[in-house]
């Protein structure tokens, strides 16, 4: 009991305090890990590695990652929950409010220079993902085939995670 | 199919977000493009311009992005029902799959095999950003000014790593600043 109490309130403070998602919820993460003794150095290395390549939110799978090394899976389902509540709490008590004065024109105009903004962002993620995944020409013949393919034809995403994970083990 | 975009099921809430949550390997923005495609696109929940709203605020607050974006379009739907069905769909993948590779997968994972799978996987999700990002811009990027603003809020990051948080409020004030006036002449 004490376990769990232990990694909710860890994992609340991470949620409440990580701005900007997953690779923020690492650092403080890390914090709290060397702080509790928790892992050590290389088996963090190992958990971020796997919180990277599986499917989900990245603070979500460190989450239940840690959560289950110290406390099976009680402590899984409790240190997920624990990150995830404060910032499910504050966007409620946000909505609440938010969509009552969303049509407003100073809202608008907020959020006509949030739109280029967050485009601007996610533009930046591809940049770095894309620093790590162009390493040869089968890389990128992957993605210029994946882009080919979301231009002509209505396929679902998921075909293409899967069709490119089938390539890579072929091809790399 | 008799699905009613103004009321979707919570149900339906719940397995939307776990296909986005269980097909997107690395989070946050990750998860854009495949929202995208299932909220704005299949379902017509929400509008290109609410999607990237959303996204603004899931990201405005502190925690999970992909999870606070997806509470607000469940609650904005469904009211707290909606939200929670929405998130806990969102939350169901990486428990279920951690688990099982935290219990039985872990040797694995450095295997060559997987390493290769994930490889392709990296590229494809290049291009599924790349390929949102070229739709969406349309409607969102539809001025020099606003131009402007997307490319200077990419280079903040890429160039000068400014935190995300502080690039969001940046664009808020100077959208406010920018583009009031003009609304009101129109």
């Amino acid at each position: 009991m004490t376990a769990l109490l232990s990694l909710f309130t860890s994992f609340f403070f991470i949620g409440l305090f990580a701005f900007g998602g997953g690779y923020a919820v690492l650092s403080f993460l890390q914090h709290e890990v060397v702080r509790k003794g928790w892992l050590e150095t290389e088996h963090f290395a190992d958990m971020i590695a796997v919180a990277q390549s599986t499917p989900g939110p990245i603070a979500m799978n460190l989450a239940t990652f840690v959560g289950y090394q110290q406390a099976g899976v009680g402590g899984a389902l409790t240190a997920t929950l624990a990150v995830a509540l404060p910032g499910m709490l504050l966007m409620m008590l946000f909505a609440l409010f938010f969509f009552h004065f969303y049509e407003r024109p100073a809202v608008q105009a907020v959020f006509k220079g949030l739109r280029p903004s967050v485009l601007g962002l996610i533009a930046a993620a591809a940049w770095q993902i894309g620093r790590v995944a162009f390493v040869n020409w089968v890389s990128v013949s992957i993605a210029v085939v994946c882009c080919i393919i979301i231009a002509r034809w209505k396929v679902h995403p998921a075909f293409l995670v899967i069709g490119s994970a089938i390539a890579g083990m072929l091809f790399f | 199919m008799a699905e009613n975009p103004e009321r979707p099921t919570l149900l339906e809430l719940f397995f939307v977000f776990m296909r986005v949550s269980a097909f997107t390997i690395g989070g946050g923005f990750v998860m854009f493009p495949l929202m995208k495609r299932e909220v704005v696109d299949d379902k017509e929940w929400i509008s290109d311009e609410e999607m990237v709203d959303y996204y603004a605020l899931g990201q405005s607050v502190p925690g999970v992005i992909a999870m606070n974006t997806a509470t607000l379009i469940g609650y904005r739907k469904r009211g707290v029902p909606g939200a929670l069905a929405a998130a806990i769909g969102m939350a169901a993948p990486s428990v279920v799959v951690i688990l099982l590779v935290a219990a039985f997968l872990a040797p694995y994972f450095d295997s060559p095999l997987v390493q290769k799978a994930f490889s392709g996987i990296r590229a494809a999700v290049v291009a599924l950003i790349v390929m949102a990002l070229y739709k969406m811009a349309g409607t969102s990027v539809n001025s020099v000014m606003r131009l402007a603003l997307g490319v200077g809020a990419f280079l903040s990051i890429v160039a000068l790593q400014i935190h995300p948080v502080l690039v969001i409020a940046a664009g808020g004030i100077l959208g406010l600043t920018l583009f009031q006036k003009k609304e009101k002449e129109l």
